[in-house]
C-alpha cells in the first residue's frame, strides 16, 4: 500500500515537474523570438497528433474510447 | 519546413489507419482551407482529422445539431486555454503563471456553483475566497514591483504585467469552464461504461460490437437482462442491427471527446496564427511585438541576427532557434501526451483528490526551475502570496465528491482517464460506510446521480441471481 502511494506521488510530482518545465521552456522560447500564436499552434498540432496516435494505439484496447 | 509540410509528414505514416480517405467532415475542410492559403502543396492532403478512435472515424458519430454547440464551446475554451497561456507568458514570468494555475479547480467549483451543478458549502466557499484573495494579492504585489522583474533581463511595465495576469486568469477560467463543459459528456460516458461493464465486459479489442451494444444500453442493463438469456441475445442482436443501420450513437468517450475539441482548438489556433502572422507576407520586424517585444528577444536567446531572420517567417521551423523547437516538442509530446497518460495512471491508483492536491507542488517547483534556468527574479512578496491560491485549492479535496476535485483530473488534465470518474464514484461508495452517518445512502445516491452515475436517487435494487447469471452468459 505504501509502495503504491509512493509511486502515485512520484508520478504526480513528475507530472507537476513536467508542467513547470513546460512553463520555463515556453518562456525561453518566447524570449528567443518565437511568436506565441505560432508556438501555440505547433504545440497543439503535435499534441493533437500524439493524442490521436495514443488513442488509436493504446487507449482503444480498453474502454477509454 | 512549412506548416503543411508538418501536416503531411506527420500524418502520412498513419494514413493506413484512416478508412475514410475523403475529407468529408467540415472540420477537415476548415483545416484545409487556411492551409491552402499558405500556398503550400497539398500533397499528400492533410488527413489530420480523419484519424480514427476505436476503429471509427472520430467525427463519424458526431451529431451536429445536438452536440455542435457544446463542442464549439469546448473548442473555443480549449483555444483560449492554450493560446491564452502562451500570450500571458509573454508578459509575465513562468513562476507567476505557476502561481495562478492552482486556481483552476477553484474556478471550476465557482462556475459549477454558479451554474447550479454543484453545491457550495462553507469550506468550499472559504477555499474560493482564499484562492481569490491570493490571486489578487499576487497580481497586485507583482504589478507594484514589475518594473524590474522578469526573466533574462526583460523589463515589463505595470500595465503589461496586469495584462499578462488578466490573460492568465482568463486562461484559468477558460480551463475551468472546459472542465465544467466536459462534465456532461464524460459523465454520460462514465455511466455508459459502468452499465456496459455489467452487460458486456469483454474488453477485447476485437469485440467492439459487444462493447458498443453494452455502451448503448443507456443505463438499462437490467432491462437488457430481464428476459433471460434468449431475451438478452435478442436485445443484443437488435442493438447490433440498429448499430449497423444507423451507426453508433452512444455516449462519447474521453479520447474521442478530447480529439474532437482539441482538433477544433487547433483549427482556431491555426486561423488566428495565420491572421496574425502571415507566413508568406512581408516581413514585419515588429510582428511579434504583441507577443513579447522584438527588442527583448533580439538581445536574448539565439542572438539578434538569428532572431530577426526567424521573425521574418515564424512558421519556418528550420530557422527556429533550438529553444523554440525544444519547447514545441516538449510541449506537444510531454506536457500534453505524457502528462495525460501519467495522470490517468495515477488517477486509477489513487483518486482525483490526490491529483488535485499535487497541483500545489507547482509553484515551489517552478520557483526553483525559474531561478535555476531563467535567472528569474522571484520576489519575496510573490513567494509569500503563493500559498494562498494553493491552499485555496487544497481545501477542495476534503470534499471527495466535489466537481473541482473530480473534474480537475477529468481533464486536469486527464482526458484519457474516463475510468477516473467512475473509479471516483466507486471509491466514494466504497468509503461511504466507513464515514458513518455523514454520508447516508440517499446522499450518496444524490452525489452519484450528480456525477452521472447510472444510480439515480431512487436506485433500483441489485439484480437478482438469475439476472446476474444471464449477464454472465451474455458476456460469454
Amino acid at each position: 500500500m505504501f509502495l503504491i502511494v509512493a509511486q502515485v506521488w512520484l508520478v504526480l510530482g513528475l507530472v507537476q515537474l513536467c508542467y513547470c518545465l513546460w512553463h520555463v521552456l515556453a518562456k525561453r522560447a518566447l524570449l528567443a523570438g518565437g511568436h506565441p500564436l505560432v508556438l501555440a499552434f505547433y504545440r497543439e498540432l503535435l499534441a493533437c497528433l500524439c493524442m490521436y496516435a495514443l488513442a488509436q494505439k493504446v487507449v482503444c484496447q480498453g474502454t477509454l474510447c | 519546413m512549412r506548416v503543411l509540410y508538418c501536416w503531411g509528414s506527420f500524418t502520412t505514416p498513419h494514413l493506413g489507419h484512416a478508412k475514410n480517405s475523403a475529407p468529408s467532415a467540415p472540420v477537415t475542410l476548415a483545416g484545409a482551407s487556411p492551409s491552402q492559403s499558405c500556398g503550400a502543396n497539398l500533397s499528400p492532403p492533410p488527413h489530420l482529422f480523419l484519424w480514427q478512435v476505436d476503429g471509427r472515424f472520430v467525427w463519424a458519430t458526431f451529431q451536429w445539431r445536438e452536440e455542435g454547440r457544446l463542442y464549439a464551446l469546448m473548442g473555443t475554451l480549449g483555444y483560449f486555454n492554450v493560446v491564452g497561456f502562451i500570450l500571458a507568458l509573454s508578459y509575465i514570468t513562468s513562476f507567476n503563471s505557476a502561481l495562478l494555475h492552482p486556481t483552476i479547480p477553484v474556478f471550476s467549483a465557482a462556475i459549477g456553483a454558479c451554474l447550479g451543478v454543484e453545491s457550495l458549502p462553507r469550506l468550499k466557499a472559504a477555499g474560493i475566497g482564499l484562492a481569490a484573495a491570493g490571486a489578487l494579492v499576487t497580481v497586485a504585489w507583482g504589478a507594484a514591483a514589475s518594473e524590474s522583474s522578469g526573466e533574462a533581463g526583460e523589463s515589463r511595465s505595470a500595465g503589461e504585467f496586469l495584462l499578462g495576469n488578466f490573460l492568465l486568469l482568463g486562461q484559468c477560467m477558460a480551463m475551468a469552464g472546459l472542465l465544467v463543459a466536459q462534465r456532461g459528456p464524460l459523465s454520460a460516458a462514465s455511466s455508459s461504461s459502468s452499465s456496459s461493464s455489467s452487460s458486456s465486459s469483454s474488453g477485447d479489442r476485437g469485440d467492439h460490437g459487444g462493447q458498443r451494444a453494452g455502451s448503448r444500453a443507456d443505463g438499462g442493463s437490467a432491462s437488457t437482462l430481464d428476459g433471460g438469456e434468449a431475451g438478452s441475445r435478442e436485445a443484443l442482436a437488435a442493438r447490433e442491427s440498429e448499430d449497423a443501420a444507423t451507426g453508433p450513437t452512444g455516449p462519447t468517450g474521453p479520447a474521442t471527446l478530447t480529439a474532437r475539441y482539441y482538433s477544433l482548438a487547433t483549427v482556431l489556433t491555426l486561423a488566428t496564427a495565420l491572421l496574425a502572422v502571415p507566413p508568406y507576407g512581408d516581413a514585419d520586424p515588429d510582428i511579434g511585438a504583441d507577443g513579447g517585444g522584438s527588442g527583448t528577444r533580439a538581445g536574448s536567446g539565439s542572438g539578434g541576427e538569428t532572431g530577426r531572420s526567424y521573425e521574418a517567417n515564424q512558421y519556418d521551423l528550420a530557422l527556429a532557434p533550438e529553444s523554440v523547437l525544444t519547447a514545441i516538442v516538449f510541449g506537444g509530446c510531454v506536457s500534453v501526451t505524457f502528462v495525460y497518460t501519467a495522470l490517468a495512471w495515477a488517477n486509477q491508483r489513487s483518486s482525483p483528490t490526490t491529483a488535485a492536491l499535487s497541483m500545489t507542488l507547482q509553484p515551489p517547483m517552478n520557483a526553483l526551475l525559474a531561478v535555476g534556468t531563467c535567472s528569474s527574479a522571484v520576489r519575496c512578496r510573490t513567494v509569500i502570496a503563493a500559498p494562498f491560491p494553493s491552499h485555496g485549492a487544497a481545501l477542495f479535496p476534503t470534499r471527495p465528491c466535489s466537481l473541482a476535485s473530480t473534474a480537475c483530473l477529468a481533464h486536469h488534465h486527464s482526458p484519457l482517464s474516463p475510468g477516473s470518474l467512475s473509479r471516483s464514484h466507486l471509491v466514494h461508495v466504497g468509503r461511504a460506510p466507513r464515514r458513518g452517518p455523514r454520508h447516508s445512502r440517499p446522499r450518496r445516491h444524490r452525489c452519484l446521480a450528480a456525477h452521472g452515475n447510472p444510480l439515480p436517487t431512487n436506485a433500483p435494487p441489485a439484480p437478482a441471481q438469475g439476472q446476474r447469471r444471464a449477464g454472465r452468459l451474455l458476456r460469454r
